[in-house]
């Protein structure tokens, strides 16, 4: 069906809109699943990188040679990881934080400050490379110093940095640091993984045993899904049946041939 | 240790050139900034034990405000170090102590919120007679009218941050007042109307 524009009076179709409008749709769609593909990537690769200790020393090297060559800007090492937010418990821990928001404050100041605060983060990070990773006491100077000394060097920029210094007062605190020591403890305990991979193993062990039992009672064994646990059953109660089935008519092959021939 | 920059002496020069035409002290008041912060501090610490206590109380062993008053600090103790004007300052940490009026902390820490209403009023009444004391103290031995451009702008400057610090702490307070939170207001409110709007409806006006 053709019609006018009305705003311009040149002939246009219906059928064209829509194949131009599906057009836009197909393109679009095929460059925002392109692009969320790739930004997808980018943003698991650097989560990837940023939950140990390690990747984030990596980051944050990458990230003060980023600023100071003027490659990165604020927008670019905005993110604040995990064990950046959580209160410190290690030595190491507690370095990379001073370091990782001096740096972050680095990328708003300008002119001889900026490069003054990134050399200070890159003093924080070459200390948190020889600093321990091991849990401390809540009140441990190797804790609070580099804390305190960053929240001193950023204070006299005033209201600036003020997310920065906040983070900072906040890791300080004793009860915070308790509260995630004694998580740590609880979760990261070695003896609670050893306990752990003992138990999975002799799940494991005794899989093929509860397999066999459950085609018998029906009973799930644990940790398996229903569809799995139902695909698995099916398939050896199908093999099972065709091979009995086999086997009766191979062993009633003879008779049926003498009753045949007697016939 | 660590380099240390310090961007005021390179931006805002030195002030002591410029004496201040006022004499009177937030700290003679006791609401200067570092008092102001260890009192809501002290409030702050004295609300996340009350809660704690009260959740284990009901048996909730893993509930706890921890994280979040202990971040609520550190925004508190990061606004004292920060923020240069005193008035400033203690304007925000006071709206910045509003956690105590919100649900759950109103509800579980009862007590520090009764502290945090007296302690907003006792700065607002400080507030008060500082600036009382000031108008005061332009009167004799000079006149308001007889300072030069820059100290009547010091001094109109220093009330405008007066007045607003007062309003904060008497919001604060009001906030923190136990019927505030309530619904008695409301059916105060709603009762009167209907007083009124039936004896309108029955009577007529006259």
């Amino acid at each position: 069906m053709r019609r006018k524009n009305p705003y311009y009076g040149e002939p246009i179709t219906a059928i064209s809109a829509t194949v131009i409008g599906l057009g836009v749709l197909a393109g679009s769609l095929g460059f925002g699943t392109g692009l969320s593909l790739g930004t997808y990537l980018n943003i698991r690769e650097t989560i990837n990188e940023i939950q140990n200790y390690d990747g984030l020393a990596s980051t944050l090297k990458t990230s003060i040679d980023g600023l100071r060559a003027g490659e990165l800007t604020y927008e670019d090492v905005r993110m604040r990881p995990t064990l950046m937010i959580n209160a410190p418990v290690s030595a190491r821990q507690a370095y990379l934080q001073a370091g990782w928001y001096t740096m972050q404050a680095a990328s708003r100041a300008e002119g001889e400050a900026r490069s003054a605060l990134l050399n200070a983060a890159e003093t924080f990070w070459d200390d948190s490379e020889s600093a321990s990773k091991d849990i401390l006491e809540v009140t441990s100077p190797k804790i609070h110093e580099p804390l305190q000394a960053a929240i001193l060097l950023l204070q006299p920029f005033g209201e600036n940095f003020q997310s920065e210094i906040t983070m900072l007062y906040a890791n300080t605190s004793v009860v915070r640091i308790s509260d995630q020591s004694s998580f740590e403890k609880e979760n990261f305990d070695p003896a609670k993984y050893v306990k752990e991979a003992i138990k999975d193993t002799g799940k494991d062990v005794f899989l093929p045993f509860e397999i066999a039992g459950g085609l018998f009672t029906g009973k799930k064994p644990f940790g398996m899904s229903m569809f799995k646990w139902n695909a698995i059953r099916y398939s050896i109660y199908g093999g099972v049946g065709l091979a009995l089935t086999g086997y009766v008519l191979s062993i009633g092959k003879p008779y049926i041939e003498l009753i045949q021939k007697r016939r | 240790m660590y380099p240390y920059y310090n961007t005021y002496s390179v931006f805002f020069g030195s002030t002591e050139t410029d004496p201040t035409v006022v004499a009177l002290k937030l700290s003679d008041y006791s609401i200067d900034p570092q008092s102001v912060l260890n009192a809501l501090i002290a409030i702050q610490e004295k609300a996340r034990l009350e809660s704690n206590e009260t959740w284990r109380s009901e048996g909730l062993k893993n509930t706890s405000m921890d994280s979040s008053i202990e971040m609520r600090k550190a925004k508190l103790k990061s606004i004292a170090v920060t923020v240069v004007d005193p008035l400033d300052s203690i304007t925000q940490m006071i709206a910045k102590s509003s956690i105590l009026s919100e649900k759950p902390l109103s509800v579980v820490a009862p007590l520090a919120l009764a502290d945090f209403a007296t302690y907003a009023d006792f700065v607002a009444n400080q507030i008060i007679k500082y600036e009382a004391d000031l108008t005061e103290s332009l009167k004799q031995p000079e006149n308001y009218e007889a300072l030069n451009p820059t100290q009547k702008a010091e001094v109109d400057k220093l009330q405008v941050k007066l007045e607003e610090a007062k309003k904060q702490a008497l919001a604060e307070k009001r906030k923190a007042l136990p019927w505030y939170k309530t619904e008695i207001p409301f059916y105060i409110g709603g009762g009167l109307a209907l007083l009124i709007g039936g004896h309108i409806f029955f009577r007529g006006l006259k």
